[in-house]
């Protein structure tokens, strides 16, 4: 009796000191790892995804050449399009492929865009772009297979399972927001679109430098091949973009090769660089010099991808589905506000 | 009791104590503050690679851009390229035969990532420049290089230097980074 009497004591003290030191560490790692929605904010859509309904007829997957370029709101006003990017700094392709996977096991859109951009890239760049897309995705088996796949030299497995080992260092940088924002992050984008607001021409832009082979590597069509695999697999519409911009240069010899690959797995490739039929004024529709464009831009190219969609893929129209409606009236006024808030602070500053 | 109790709140102080203490330099890219982190490249020896010459001025990859500027001037052009959240900003200086690009990099805000000579108004001070054939590089250079694609590349410090070939001829040079590209 007394030994049993011994046994759950030490039993209990075990667990509660396990429960006590799970929970400081826990709380630790919420202190200590990075709030996208404060400063650098590139990372936090990846997230947000997850708070939207998953009625998306559209998903959007790439870069930022995807995020800060395509305004959903007008492809629901105009079009009726609800589409959602999933969109992050420097995307590579086997991210958007594990991306799409993800996507795919939460609802199956009508179609899929991604952004043929990241096809230049035979390897990982560097950890902070690593961890703008892959901390805010769910854990599951593609969030795994997507780390194995992106993390460079340095990277540790583990230390995206505890983010705690990784971020351990910052509690001298702590500031006000990390204690604020430590359970619940504020959204940054609407539907994966984060507005730029300023206007810097496009000038001086370079030709692009000549390259000895042109050729995309194996590595970036064996998920290609994996994205075309799935979406087929899904019955969803899939569409290889090109978004308009004067730099990074986009070859004509990468721009022969994606065509190739759309006329043979019968794909729709859209390319829009230097599409006059868009309407973009790159002395006034982008924020940093004909990189990325401005929220006028994105509208405009919004439109012009509203009309090819409906056009070339008859993807349907959803105005009439009067939840979806209510909710995007609320984003709308979200929109205009955040609009409105940019327009102000650029003035002010 | 309470003995152990106080034991316990040591051990977890010193676990908390163990993992803040052991932050201070950090050199993976991400900071974690959230600004960024900066660039992780860190380049090496900039002194043992080739070097191009303009204006009587050696410019080497790995080296900061404004002491160079200062010397041999302004550039006809600048573009800027801003990096996708708040890693940097790269920028390309185009001269006249030539461009400079730079990236930044661990302790240089700009540092030259590559030299691209473009036409035959420069060439290298072994006297390469577009134009040139391949036996012409090889009797400059040496045949110690490996070539791929239609590319001789010469591997020095942390560095390379390519020519790219068209037709056995040269058509474009370019002095670059191992850590910056």
């Amino acid at each position: 009796m007394k030994r049993r009497k011994i046994f759950w004591r030490r039993f209990f003290r075990v667990t509660v000191s396990g429960i006590v030191i799970c929970s400081m560490l826990f709380l630790l790692e919420r202190l200590l790892v990075p709030k996208y929605s404060v400063g650098t904010q590139d990372g936090a859509m990846i997230a947000e995804y997850y708070d939207d309904a998953p009625k998306h007829n559209l998903i959007i997957i790439g870069d930022s050449e995807m995020y800060e370029n395509i305004s959903p709101l007008v492809l629901w006003q105009n079009y009726g399009i609800n589409c959602y990017i999933r969109g992050s700094a420097q995307q590579l392709i086997w991210q958007s492929c594990y991306l799409l996977e993800d996507t795919l096991r939460h609802e199956t859109p009508e179609a899929v865009i991604i952004n043929i951009t990241s096809m230049q890239y035979a390897e990982p760049q560097k950890e902070s772009y690593n961890r703008m897309t892959l901390e805010g995705m769910r854990w599951s088996t593609s969030k795994v297979k997507a780390i194995f796949a992106s993390m460079t030299e340095e990277e540790s497995f583990w230390e995206y399972v505890f983010p705690l080992l990784r971020y351990h260092s910052r509690w001298n940088d702590l500031t006000e927001d990390d204690f604020r924002l430590m359970f619940s992050e504020e959204p940054v984008s609407l539907n994966g679109y984060m507005m730029q607001v300023g206007v810097k021409p496009a000038e001086n832009v370079p030709a692009g430098r000549p390259l000895a082979d042109y050729a995309f590597s194996d590595v970036c069509y064996e998920y290609l091949d994996k994205i075309t695999a799935l979406c087929k697999e899904y019955g969803v519409e899939l569409i290889l973009m090109k978004s308009p911009s004067v730099y990074p240069y986009w070859y004509d010899e990468w721009d022969a090769q994606i065509k190739e690959y759309a006329e043979k797995n019968q794909i729709k490739y859209l390319n829009c660089v230097n599409n006059e039929e868009i309407g973009l004024n790159f002395q006034t529709d982008t924020f940093d010099g004909g990189l990325h464009l401005n929220v006028g831009g994105a509208e405009i190219y919004s439109n012009f991808l509203g009309r090819w969609l409906q056009s070339e893929t008859g993807i349907s129209d959803l105005r009439g589905d009067s939840e979806l409606s209510h909710e995007w009236e609320q984003k709308a006024a979200d929109y205009d506000a955040k609009k409105s808030e940019k327009y102000r602070e650029l003035t002010d500053s | 009791m309470k003995k152990k109790l106080v034991s316990l709140m040591l051990v977890i102080m010193v676990c908390m104590f163990s993992l803040v203490a052991c932050g201070g330099g950090d050199d993976k890219g991400n900071d974690g503050n959230n600004d960024g982190g900066g660039a992780s490249n860190t380049p090496g020896d900039s002194t043992s690679g080739y070097t191009f010459e303009y204006k009587g001025t050696s410019i080497s990859v790995n080296t900061a851009i404004e002491p160079v500027v200062e010397k041999i001037g302004d550039p006809t052009s600048k573009f800027e390229a801003p990096s996708c959240a708040g890693q940097g900003t790269d920028f390309i200086y185009t001269y006249s035969g030539f461009e400079i690009d730079t990236s930044p990099a661990e302790n240089i805000t700009n540092a030259i990532a590559a030299i691209i000579i473009v036409s035959d108004e420069v060439e290298t001070p072994e006297g390469i420049t577009i134009g040139s054939t391949k036996e012409d590089v090889e009797a400059a250079y040496g045949t110690d290089y490996t070539e791929s694609n239609g590319m001789m590349t010469y591997t020095k410090g942390d560095m390379k230097l390519n020519f790219l070939l068209k037709n056995n001829v040269v058509d474009s040079v370019q002095y670059m980074s191992n850590a910056l590209n």
